[in-house]
């Protein structure tokens, strides 16, 4: 019996973004997200991904097909694809990592987050509030307080830096 | 761990749900809000300081940063001086770490220490003690029985006799222990008794290293440890009196599985008999497992090298071992370059290659690198009279090289920074004394390297121009220079130090060490660099800046200057007047160290003499 020359049918998903566009991308490359797997274990086809806009769902895409081909030859190649990833702005980076984890994409959370690790590395207390969109939610006295605790590692932590001298 | 976090935030979270995340989809879609265990995944690849900035941002972080910081591996204080009271403080956040560095310049007596000892350490590393007794190794072998790693500096105490008690008494307690570093600086003749190390060796010892040690007393030691079948020692490093061929024999008859091999010697006198000869390096075939070799002779004492060694030993060495991959050799003043070079070609796998003081290394050499080791990434050739630029034409081979010393080379100049440009993966430049001008520094500008640690130390024809054409802004090396010394430049003024101030975005460590042109202004532009994207300053080395004045006094009472500044060098200065005023400031900002000797940075040349202190 003549075995088919070409490769056996990949099963095809449709993922549908947030803004309604759809699209195709094999079922073994689309199971690296633990929530698509879930669906597609309940059968699953179309995937509405309400939570994620197309410009994301673009990148996530293309993450997940390049780590869907890895093997022990390319390792370098999709380290050098890593680095380039995460290449982008901040808010670029926070709608990825929403993303990924909502998708549940473990690699690409761990991915994210270092970025997020090595840029926040050597910033100010202002500076990560404002990456982040984190409101300074300490009471004037818990601030004192943490504001002591560290002063030793960096000296800077208030809003408002006491100028008087000694 | 989502309900850890849970618990973790009831009570402390103020408005807005911190969200799960978790796979039932639960999904937080207010963009301003980031689910609390992705915060925890980030801060968990953060360093020490950067978490205790993060503390600093919410009660959200807050909570975090405390989860995560007792199950961090290990704690790194080594680049910080902290006083006794913070120092007990900061290792009550993290209870339960195993493994701990500490700088101990502050701690005055040994309770600093004691205290902060627990049965969890199983990683201990003490560095300048230069205020502890022999009696904190006691402590350790009661507190600590789980230990398998430590490091200590002590300031010597010329007692040998104490120290041999105190350690034999540890050793007894600590049997897990499988490495163990003592270091004694700073007397004439602290010598080591090696004598516990026989009747209370641990078990599992892989690594030892001593400073200093007799080479007699250590060669009987040996022959003792000979016979033990159990004991296999891959790690030795020894400071010592004379490094004989005897030594080196005995080591090899007696370690046979060593990996890695370190000696110094610090001779008193003209070695006569007793000396390293051709025949003692060609003995080092028979450690087969040898990956590691450096053998220095040191001048500190006395004006000697090896005079016994020349080519053919190191043909002998070459030929033996040739799967080193680091090697450093020191004080072999009759090797030329035919010898050193021997040895590039022979071990193919050479990633560190360091040779001190030898007057007949020339450039022929490096002649013809086309069939060497592609693998160095560490090359220090220190001062090496005869090397010129030429020396380093085919550096641009070395596509892993990362670290360049030439540190004393005087006859090196500009065309080997040309060379240097060429070689995209340097970080570490050392280039003091060399005969370079501004030009140079243009054209190493130009190849646009990502130096984190630059020194031009000494390098006399460098003026502030140079360093304008070095920090073109846009240039990489402004995002990642960290330590910067251009000490001894009498061409440095304030107009470098202005331009070193706006672009050097990264900048931690700064050396201007006898330069006397600058003047408090260059200070003042220091102090204003805005925090927001630059670093801060955490050590400054202003030994012998005559063009201060006194009056800086008041700018280092501000307060909100020099935020993070951890050491602050004022030797030979006229900020050396101003004790008391230093005292009131350091009194209020504990971890900060003014030194008034001539240390270095962190005092980490000179820690042993600060034994009175202010």
């Amino acid at each position: 019996m003549a075995s088919s020359s070409k490769t056996e049918q990949k099963k095809m998903l449709i993922l549908k973004s947030s803004e309604e566009e759809e699209f195709e991308i094999e079922e073994s490359i689309a199971v690296q997200s633990g929530t698509i797997k879930n669906m597609v274990e309940d059968d699953f086809t179309l995937i509405p991904l309400p939570n994620v806009d197309t410009e994301t769902l673009i990148k996530i895409i293309k993450y997940m097909k390049k780590h869907g081909e890895k093997t022990k030859s390319n390792e370098k190649d999709i380290e050098e694809f890593d680095k380039e990833f995460v290449k982008k702005s901040f808010t670029e980076l926070k709608e990825l990592v929403l993303a990924a984890n909502y998708l549940h994409i473990t690699s690409l959370i761990d991915l994210l987050c270092q970025a997020f690790a090595d840029r926040i590395k050597n910033k100010s207390v202002k500076a990560i509030r404002e990456i982040f969109g984190i409101p300074n939610d300490f009471t004037p006295e818990e601030e004192a307080e943490v504001y002591e605790q560290h002063k030793w590692a960096h000296e800077e932590g208030k809003e408002h830096i006491d100028h008087s001298a000694y | 761990m989502d309900e850890t976090i849970k618990r973790h935030l009831t009570g402390e979270e103020r408005g807005g749900d911190g969200g799960g995340g978790s796979s039932d989809g639960d999904f937080e879609s207010s963009m301003d809000r980031f689910p609390n265990h992705i915060i925890i995944n980030v801060l968990e690849k953060m360093d020490l300081v950067s978490l205790c900035t993060a503390a600093c941002v919410s009660p959200t972080f807050n909570s975090a940063v405390a989860y995560i910081l007792p199950s961090l591996p290990s704690f790194d204080l080594s680049g910080f001086y902290l006083d006794e009271e913070t120092l007990k403080h900061v290792v009550h956040r993290v209870q339960g770490a195993k493994s701990l560095t500490i700088d101990c310049l502050q701690m005055k007596n040994d309770s600093s220490i004691i205290n902060i000892l627990s049965d969890h350490i199983e990683d201990l590393s003490l560095l300048k003690c230069s205020h502890l007794s022999y009696d904190i190794l006691r402590a350790i072998g009661e507190r600590c029985p789980n230990l398998r790693s430590l490091l200590i500096e002590f300031a010597g105490l010329g007692a040998p006799d104490l120290l041999r008690m105190k350690l034999t008494g540890m050793l007894q307690k600590v049997s897990l222990l499988e490495s163990l570093s003592i270091k004694i600086r700073g007397t004439l003749r602290d010598v080591f008794d090696v004598r516990p190390l026989v009747a209370f060796l641990p078990e599992g010892l892989k690594k030892l290293k001593l400073q200093q040690t007799g080479e007699m007393f250590f060669v009987v030691w040996l022959h003792t440890v000979r016979d033990i079948p159990w004991f296999k020692l891959q790690s030795l490093s020894l400071v010592l009196d004379v490094i004989s061929d005897g030594l080196i024999r005995t080591v090899v008859d007696s370690l046979p599985l060593l990996v890695e091999l370190d000696l110094e010697d610090i001779p008193f006198m003209e070695p006569s008999v007793r000396d390293l000869t051709n025949i003692g390096l060609q003995s080092l075939k028979y450690c087969r497992h040898l990956i590691a070799l450096s053998i220095v002779r040191s001048r500190k004492n006395f004006p000697t090298s090896f005079t016994r060694v020349d080519n053919i030993g190191m043909f002998l060495l070459s030929e033996g071992c040739r799967g080193l991959e680091s090697v450093k050799l020191g004080g072999f003043v009759k090797v030329t370059e035919a010898g050193f070079s021997s040895i590039l070609y022979s071990c193919l796998n050479l990633k560190k290659f360091e040779v001190l003081t030898s007057p007949l290394l020339s450039d022929l050499a490096f002649d013809n690198m086309i069939g060497v080791a592609r693998s160095l990434i560490e090359l220090r050739l220190v001062s090496c009279r005869l090397l010129t630029s030429e020396a380093f034409e085919d550096l641009s081979l070395f596509s892993k090289l990362e670290v360049i010393d030439t540190s004393g080379c005087r006859s090196i100049g500009d065309p080997c920074l040309f060379y240097i440009s060429s070689v995209t993966t340097v970080t570490k430049l050392n280039l003091a004394e060399a005969d370079i001008t501004d030009t140079g520094l243009a054209i190493l500008g130009k190849g646009n390297l990502p130096i984190a640690h630059l020194c031009i130390r000494g390098c006399k024809r460098v003026t502030d121009k140079g360093i304008q054409f070095l920090f073109h802004d846009e240039r990489k090396i402004c995002k990642t220079l960290s330590v910067l010394d251009v000490g001894r430049i009498a061409g440095i003024t304030d107009a470098a130090i202005f331009t070193i101030a706006s672009t050097a975005k990264a900048l931690t460590d700064l050396s201007l060490r006898f330069c006397f042109h600058v003047t408090d202004a260059a200070l003042k532009m220091l102090v204003n660099r805005p925090n927001n994207n630059s670093s801060q300053l955490q050590r400054l080395d202003l030994c012998n800046c005559r063009g201060l004045s006194d009056d800086l006094i008041m700018l280092f009472q501000h307060k909100s200057a020099f935020r993070g500044l951890r050491w602050l060098g004022v030797g030979r200065n006229p900020l050396v007047n101003k004790r008391e005023d230093f005292s009131k400031i350091c009194k209020a900002r504990p971890w900060f160290v003014v030194c008034f000797d001539d240390c270095e940075f962190g005092c980490h040349d000179g820690w042993q003499y600060h034994k009175s202190d202010d």
